[in-house]
């Protein structure tokens, strides 16, 4: 449509501001014309792209590698200081589970301020960060003999912590030295 | 001593103070005033520094941007020749704000565009605008670009209808971008309620690399399909982002983020501060200019918002409708207005990433209108 539209706007404007409506017309209509069939493309290709991560899932196949975590202004929740910088966040590498464990699901029931948000979000990403980084230690210390039980609550615990975003900042940017106090506790 | 006399009178003559007229010291203060805004409010320092000592420079030696006579080699004009005029630099930088730009917010939520497209209602309201305060449509285009906040474009636009009002279109449209933080508050509050600032909106999903690989390659596409006069910055642009996704060509991603961004910026400055000799720049054109550009920002933000509330009402108040206004194209600055103001109303509302949907939109939708104006008028 935008491109008939240009075709037929005419070659010599009328003088002055009727010219000046008629650029403003085609201009406008042209502008929503291809900005609207980007929204409606955009909105296909993210469906399809969806559904086919959707079908490796449910298929036993890991989402796709080095998917980035959206860095989002998590409702009731403050932004990491990426998000807050506008900047994007990745993943560590790994793929973002679509499934969350059980010990990751339980953590995600609470957000910082305590308040019950559904399981799997909304998190900043730092935020996220540091529940994957709490389930890992999690992990290397069941190994070593750590109670049932414990882990699970370090989860939360990290998940629960008013400082989670900030020290999952820190442990995302590579500085595992900020560890997080409830896992030295712990 | 006759002889002495008569050769000091020569050699006063080759200088530049024989000619000098009252207007090259006010262009001097003026570039000093840029200069100084740069440096001591931080307002745009990578352009407005380059663009003030050019603007001193070429009022202290205006033969630096002249074309060389016989074989001289012709001080800085072929950087002004090559760079301005056949728009070399505009593509460029582009590539390096491809390469910067994050477009994951509007893929995740791509309704945002539709907000960068009402937010270029002020390139067309102020082109009626300028017309009605006696411009050509053409001189009218490149003045009502300016509402795009996007200087390439306004560059590219401006050099392609109405060259000899680079100098001042270029100077308001810089001076109106670094202003964003001033003359956006006041429309957004004057257009929303303090109810309608507080929405909260919901979590963007995550984008995966192929939908960013896609949305690349099919908006170059389709952009360039549809409006080719503006090919150039769309190719460029998706050059850019398509470089930065692809994530294995780091080495190319990274020099176009920095050295070439860097480099051109620093030539694009110095030369429009060129263009900004006093006898195209004191003028009653270019205030009047200054005074759309306002009109243009203003309007900007004003399409933004209110189409911003039209999508807070389809969507029973699930859209901020402030987030409209980051649909100018000054990013991030206009994405960063819209967090500030719903923070100060309400300290847990983030609406930052919201806002670099329409804000990222912005960039192709004006690059669509520069399009669009382009091919009616050129």
């Amino acid at each position: 449509m935008s491109c008939v539209l240009l075709a037929a706007a005419p070659r010599v404007l009328p003088e002055g501001v009727p010219g000046a409506l008629v650029l403003l017309l085609v201009g406008m209509t042209v502008v929503f014309a291809v900005l609207g069939g980007l929204t409606l493309l955009i909105w296909f290709i993210g469906r399809v792209a969806r559904d086919r991560t959707a079908e490796a899932a449910v298929g036993g196949g890991e989402a796709e590698r080095g998917a980035p975590v959206s860095p989002p202004a998590a409702v009731g929740s403050a932004p990491g200081p990426e998000a807050q910088a506008g900047v994007r966040v990745e993943s560590a590498g790994g793929p973002v589970p679509s499934e969350p464990s059980a010990e990751v699901a339980a953590a995600a029931m609470l957000d910082p301020s305590g308040r019950t948000v559904p399981a799997g979000g909304p998190f900043s990403s730092a935020e996220l960060a540091a529940v994957g980084v709490a389930v890992e230690e999690t992990i290397r210390r069941r190994a070593a003999g750590m109670p049932e039980g414990a882990g699970a609550a370090a989860v939360r615990a990290a998940a629960e912590s008013p400082g989670a975003g900030v020290w999952g900042a820190a442990a995302f940017a590579g500085r595992p030295g900020t560890a997080m106090p409830v896992l030295r506790r712990g | 001593m006759a002889e002495f006399l008569g050769w000091i009178g020569e050699l006063w003559g080759t200088m530049g103070f024989e000619n000098l007229v009252w207007q090259q010291p006010v262009m001097w203060c003026i570039g000093g005033l840029l200069i100084f805004l740069a440096i001591r409010f931080e307002f745009e320092p990578l352009l407005l520094i380059p663009i003030g000592l050019g603007a001193i420079a070429v009022n202290v030696a205006p033969d630096l941007v002249a074309p060389p006579v016989g074989d001289a080699a012709g001080g800085l004009y072929h950087y002004f020749l090559y760079g301005i005029r056949l728009e070399l630099f505009p593509p460029l930088i582009f590539l390096g704000i491809g390469a910067l730009t994050d477009f994951g917010p509007l893929i995740a939520a791509p309704y945002t565009f539709l907000l960068g497209a009402a937010a270029q209602l002020g390139i067309f309201v102020t082109v009626v605008g300028a017309v009605l305060l006696g411009f050509t449509h053409r001189e009218a285009a490149s003045i009502g670009i300016i509402g795009g906040a996007d200087g390439p474009t306004t560059i590219f636009t401006t050099a392609k209808l109405a060259p000899h009002l680079l100098g001042s279109v270029m100077v308001a449209a810089y001076s109106y971008m670094s202003l964003v933080p001033v003359i956006q508050p006041p429309i957004i509050r004057l257009l929303t309620t303090k109810q309608q600032r507080t929405i909260r909106m919901e979590q963007l999903r995550p984008v995966s690399r192929r939908e960013r690989v896609l949305f690349a390659v099919v908006s170059m596409v389709l952009c360039s399909l549809v409006v080719p006069a503006a090919a150039a910055l769309f190719v460029m642009l998706m050059l850019g982002n398509l470089l930065r996704e692809a994530l294995v060509a780091d080495r190319l991603s990274k020099a176009a983020q920095n050295e070439i961004i860097n480099i051109v910026t620093l030539l694009l400055g110095t030369c429009v501060g060129m263009n900004m000799h006093y006898s195209m720049f004191l003028t009653w054109g270019s205030l009047k200019i200054l005074l759309l550009g306002a009109v243009a920002f203003a309007f900007a933000t004003a399409g933004g918002v209110w189409f911003g509330q039209i999508l807070c009402k389809l969507t029973g108040g699930k859209v901020n409708p402030m987030i409209g206004a980051a649909g100018v194209s000054a990013v991030p600055m206009a994405a960063r207005v819209v967090q500030r103001l719903a923070s100060a109303e309400d300290p847990e509302c983030f609406v930052l990433m919201h806002a670099m949907g329409p804000n990222v939109a912005g960039v192709i939708g004006t690059a669509v209108a520069a399009g669009v104006l382009i091919a009616i008028l050129q």
